[in-house]
């Protein structure tokens, strides 16, 4: 396994360089599409005044820094934007990754539970330690170590995610008792309708029939409970790379 | 650099990484390595009534969460309570709603813009 001859060698083992690159392509391609969402769904409204966002930066942050952090986040939702076109499409791409990463930090600053900012962060620092990127829309292969200590990165990283979050959701009896997943279903029914900007597709079929809390809902949520938690013990061995990275990514956004 | 040194340098990196997510099996503290997604969580459900000047109207709380979001503990609805009544939108809220969590299911109240369990 290519994982663990580069481990081996002190990550002087060569691997196809183009891999890393076809992971800048996306990781670029998913946070833009992320980036423009969140104009939407009242992302560029924030910190309008008087809102809750603005009382809780001053609260955290006092007044001064929670004015700069108003003053430039606007400016930041565009540059990330910008920078994140910039890396799908190869463009200094190295700079263009240090914008996103900067612009994806930002989010630390007002999210309550940024796992997919801390999963993003983390993922695109791994990128910026590849020796090759590429430049432009297209993609260069051919064997070189220059991406493969980068590339290990990922694959550990990625694995974390998967086994750490298995774990978590193992020493969670409100998870695994399948409470957590029928108390969320359940209140997401019950306040669908007052919720301004709704990011969730839950079908109306999966509201009706398991979204009432009864002990029947908690049961069938158990099942559904173990099962993510097997899929997260079984998916990422390391020998998977770039395509469980992409997934997570994905999902994560 | 020279390729031996670049080697150790990476290795050292990629052991502080390991242990560092090593730490996160554990109870040391720390959060970066943690993920927590849909592990434990405290919902309520609540409906509100805002007056201002003697006049009463509906409040929807839910409009004062991150987009998207509609998870709400007991202290994250009192901080949005305190902010309506703090920047002067109504003199006092109450009401009533359910809240959920590990330890089940409990009957929540807003009196005088204070939130009881």
């Amino acid at each position: 396994m290519w994982f663990f001859d580069a481990l081996a060698s002190g990550f002087q083992y060569p691997t196809d360089t183009g891999r890393l690159q076809w992971f800048r392509i996306i990781f670029g391609a998913v946070l833009t599409t992320r980036f423009v969402l969140a104009f939407g769904q009242g992302g560029w409204d924030r910190f309008v005044p008087g809102s809750m966002s603005v009382h809780l930066a001053k609260q955290r942050f006092g007044q001064a820094r929670a004015r700069a952090l108003i003053i430039l986040y606007r400016p930041g939702l565009l540059v990330r934007t910008a920078a994140a076109l910039a890396l799908a499409l190869g463009f200094v791409p190295r700079i263009a990754l240090l914008l996103v990463l900067a612009g994806i930090a930002m989010e630390l600053l007002y999210l309550r539970s940024p796992n997919a900012v801390r999963y993003t962060l983390l993922t695109g620092a791994c990128l910026l330690l590849a020796g090759n990127l590429g430049h432009g829309p297209h993609v260069d292969y051919g064997l070189s170590m220059e991406n493969t200590w980068s590339q290990c990165l990922l694959v550990l990283v990625t694995t974390d995610i998967y086994w750490n979050s298995a774990w978590q959701k193992l020493r969670s009896s409100q998870f695994r008792s399948g409470l957590y997943l029928a108390q969320w279903i359940h209140t997401y029914t019950q306040v669908r309708d007052r919720l301004p900007h709704s990011q969730h597709a839950v079908p109306g079929l999966v509201r009706r029939h398991a979204g009432n809390l009864t002990s029947r809902d908690i049961r069938l949520w158990r099942l559904v409970a173990i099962t993510v938690i097997v899929v997260e013990i079984v998916l990422p061995p390391p020998c998977s790379s770039r395509r469980r990275c992409l997934t997570r990514l994905s999902s994560a956004s | 650099m020279h390729v031996s040194v670049l080697s150790a340098v990476q290795m050292t990196v990629t052991l502080g990484l390991v242990v560092w997510m090593i730490i996160g099996f554990t109870p040391l503290p720390g959060h970066w390595l943690r993920w927590r997604m849909f592990c434990r969580a405290t919902f309520t459900i609540v409906t509100l009534i805002g007056t201002k000047d003697g006049r009463a109207e509906p409040v929807n709380v839910y409009d004062h969460l991150s987009p998207g979001s509609f998870i709400l503990n007991p202290s994250a609805l009192q901080r949005i309570l305190d902010h309506l009544i703090e920047s002067g939108r109504y003199d006092r809220i109450d009401g009533h709603g359910r809240m959920l969590s590990a330890d089940g299911e409990k009957p929540v109240e807003v009196r005088e813009s204070r939130v009881v369990l």
